[in-house]
């Protein structure tokens, strides 16, 4: 009797044991678990982004979202936040690789999204702007990066350049005025370095920093051909016009422009270093200024374009900017999610949004057309900003943006530490070029 | 032979859920990862893989970035048999002795493997940091300012750095191995030494350290295996960079597949892993083996 009962126990436990396995494995889909909206329960949307920082950006579109949350209109957005550029990217990959992508994402558009276009995963907007044409036609003509052929598979959210901000503070100490050209810049940094004070504290940990540095250098140097002729290489990256770039981008860091180890440092700890008036400048998108109100430095930074070539002065309005970052929906293959997660989209791209935006974050410049809140109050900063961003004529992204590869980006990024470490120029662009499938 | 047959159902019954476990977990997802290797896949679930027969391990084989992280491997490795081995067994004998405070001790020894590793991995980065960072501001507190370095940004300094945390944060795992083969020596093979005069060296020698030949075989096939496949640590101290520089095959492995979209040649670097560790695994049995 008592081995029978065992014999039952010991069968039981391997049935449940089986029976939970079976529960782990079947289910797919992207993950819009709650009801598939057509029984017309709640329908839950998961977007991932960036935004989960402390800074005014962020609390905002996390707030908007809890306010969205609130409506109780039958959809709820789970926010997915990670702040870290790469660890987002790596995320999302494992997301998609598994299958359980998130309903809505930030991303850069062009090659970075290639692959999903490619997959099939992206959900077409154009049948949501036939419908909506007011929505589409709310947005600055920003949508190429999102583009293929008939098929628009994403909104801009953002509008931006690269711009040099610096701390007036240190400069006016040490008798600089704001630098307009390259050659100026360097004659700053030069003696900023014989006063003992970091000119940039790069930090390079993040190896997007000397990236978007590569990208200003050779706009500013090339004009934004540059990009293409990369892509399609007519120029490749271990050409000499590309040498010279990394020539310069290292020749600044053995003059201690970057500060003492730019690979021991990554992006926050770059921007603390600004922030508490550490470092002099920092070259950032025109979101940063909501960053500056409230530090240490605030009051004591003035922003100016990206400097350009005193010799090049006919690519000084090609400048890194344009719609950085754009949201995108994955098709679910469930059409109530597909417009749940649309009416998500619509809310956070919104006239009433970026008017909201605008007076949180004083200011600032959007991808969307509005009117502004009569109570924003505008501060100095971002009047000038707009003003900087009317001048520029070309706005390109990062040039990996358009290559036909999409590890570039990486790669390229990656390659540059190298410059940092006892690379030169030349291993930097046979590392680049090593890598590269499409010769 | 009904009975034998009724034996063999049970068997069969009761081996089932740990064999179904096992072909869940393991066999299958290795065999999707054998697979994989074979084809160039974006890494999108609803994307075809394409398949381009060896070239992944081709490529694998010719990527400087993968022999680099073979020999950081090696490093882990090395610094397994060299530093982790002798103080794990060192934590062993003194929390197998009978000093006052050997409580204390076991607690304090085997802390750190309780402690999640990317967050020990963390608190080191930021220790290490050279602007800042604890160990170098303590150098320079006792005149030791020339030995303060860029731990984590020099090349091979780096992937020293992150071994020698590596067996601060095992050894106390390590130590539990030796303790328990310690434990298992009979204490009147010790009496019969002490008899016969054997000083205290003699007996480590001939005979506590070959009668825990089987300790030291768990350790040398965890730790192979444990090096080859060693990632979080890494990962979290320096993502394998700058410039691929502290790459291991599991960092280079993540960074193709995930930020390079490239799952294929992810999947030939897994495999690639996973049949050196077989290989060295069964080597390192055998040899111990032919010896006994």
């Amino acid at each position: 009797m008592k081995k029978a009962l065992k014999k039952g126990i010991a069968c039981t436990l391997g049935a449940a044991m089986i029976f939970s396995l079976t529960a782990c494995g079947g289910s797919s889909g992207n993950g819009s678990e709650k009801g598939d909206g057509s029984k017309g329960e709640n329908i839950e949307i998961r977007l991932t982004s960036r935004w989960g920082g402390e800074e005014t950006l962020s609390k905002y579109f996390n707030q908007k979202i809890e306010e969205f949350n609130e409506l109780d209109n039958g959809i709820t957005i789970v926010a997915d936040n990670v702040t870290d550029e790469q660890q987002y990217f790596d995320k999302l990959s494992s997301q998609f690789g598994a299958g359980t992508q998130p309903n809505v994402f930030i991303n850069y558009g062009g090659t970075s999204i290639k692959d999903y276009i490619d997959g099939g995963v992206l959900l077409d907007l154009e049948p949501y702007f036939e419908e909506d044409p007011e929505w589409r036609d709310s947005f600055l003509p920003l949508f190429d990066n999102w583009q293929d052929g008939e098929a628009t598979y994403g909104v801009p959210v953002m509008l931006y350049q690269i711009l040099l901000y610096y701390n007036t503070d240190i400069l006016s100490a040490n008798g600089i005025e704001e630098p307009k050209t390259i050659e100026e810049l360097e004659a700053a940094c030069d003696k900023l370095v014989a006063a003992g004070i970091t000119p940039f504290q790069l930090g390079e940990s993040s190896n997007f920093r000397a990236g978007h540095l590569l990208n200003n250098l050779c706009y500013k140097a090339y004009g934004g051909d540059i990009a293409d002729k990369l892509a399609s290489r007519e120029i490749n990256y271990d050409s000499e016009e590309m040498l010279e770039m990394y020539a310069k981008i290292q020749e600044w860091n053995e003059k201690g422009y970057f500060g003492s180890n730019p690979l021991s440092v990554d992006n926050n700890g770059e921007k603390a270093a600004f922030l508490s008036g550490e470092s002099a400048f920092r070259y950032d998108g025109a979101w940063f200024v909501g960053e500056i109100t409230g530090t240490e430095v605030d009051g004591k930074v003035d922003v100016t374009a990206f400097p350009y070539f005193a010799e090049k002065e006919e690519y000084k309005a090609c400048v890194q900017g344009g719609s950085g970052q754009g949201f995108s929906i994955t098709d679910s293959g469930d059409e109530a999610v597909n417009d749940a997660a649309v009416e998500v989209v619509k809310y956070l791209t919104s006239k009433d949004y970026y008017a909201g935006l605008e007076k949180a974050s004083n200011g600032g410049i959007y991808p969307v057309k509005f009117e502004s809140d009569p109570e924003t109050e505008i501060d100095d900063m971002t009047v000038k900003i707009k003003g900087i961003v009317d001048e520029a004529e070309e706005f390109h992204g990062d040039m990996q943006e358009i290559d036909p590869e999409t590890h570039m980006l990486n790669t390229v990024r990656t390659a540059l530490q190298g410059l940092f470490l006892d690379g030169t120029p030349e291993s930097c662009g046979e590392e680049i070029v090593s890598q590269e499938e499409v010769k | 032979m009904v009975k034998k047959r009724k034996n063999l159902v049970w068997s069969i019954a009761f081996i089932l859920p740990a064999l179904s476990l096992l072909f869940v977990f393991l066999l299958y997802p290795v065999f999707e990862a054998v697979k994989l290797s074979f084809y160039k896949w974006t890494g999108i679930a609803s994307a075809k893989p394409i398949f381009i027969g060896l070239e992944n391990y081709k490529a694998v084989f010719q990527s400087p970035n993968f022999w680099l992280s073979m020999r950081n491997a090696l490093f882990f490795m090395i610094g397994g048999f060299l530093i982790l081995m002798p103080l794990a067994f060192l934590l062993a004998k003194i929390i197998t002795s009978s000093i006052r405070g050997v409580k204390f001790f076991k607690v304090s020894y085997y802390l750190p493997v309780m402690l999640p590793v990317t967050a020990v991995g963390l608190i080191w980065v930021y220790m290490l940091q050279p602007d800042w960072g604890l160990v170098n501001s303590l150098l320079e507190k006792v005149g030791l300012s020339e030995w303060a370095m860029n731990w984590l940004g020099t090349p091979t300094l780096n992937v020293v750095s992150v071994v020698l945390v590596n067996e601060w944060i095992f050894a106390g795992f390590n130590m539990l191995i030796f303790a328990a083969g310690l434990v298992s020596i009979p204490q009147d093979v010790y009496e019969s030494a002490k008899i016969d005069g054997a000083s205290k060296f003699k007996t480590l020698i001939y005979i506590t350290l070959p009668l825990m030949k089987e300790s030291f075989k768990v350790f040398s096939v965890l730790c192979i295996c444990g090096c080859l496949k060693t990632f979080d640590l890494m990962f979290a101290m320096t993502g394998g960079g700058p410039n691929h520089t502290s790459e291991v095959p599991a960092t280079l492995l993540y960074t193709e597949a995930f930020s390079s979209k490239n799952f294929g040649r992810g999947n030939a670097i897994g495999v690639v892993i996973l049949v050196l560790g077989m290989v060295l695994s069964i080597g390192l049995n055998k040899a111990m083996k032919s010896e006994d």
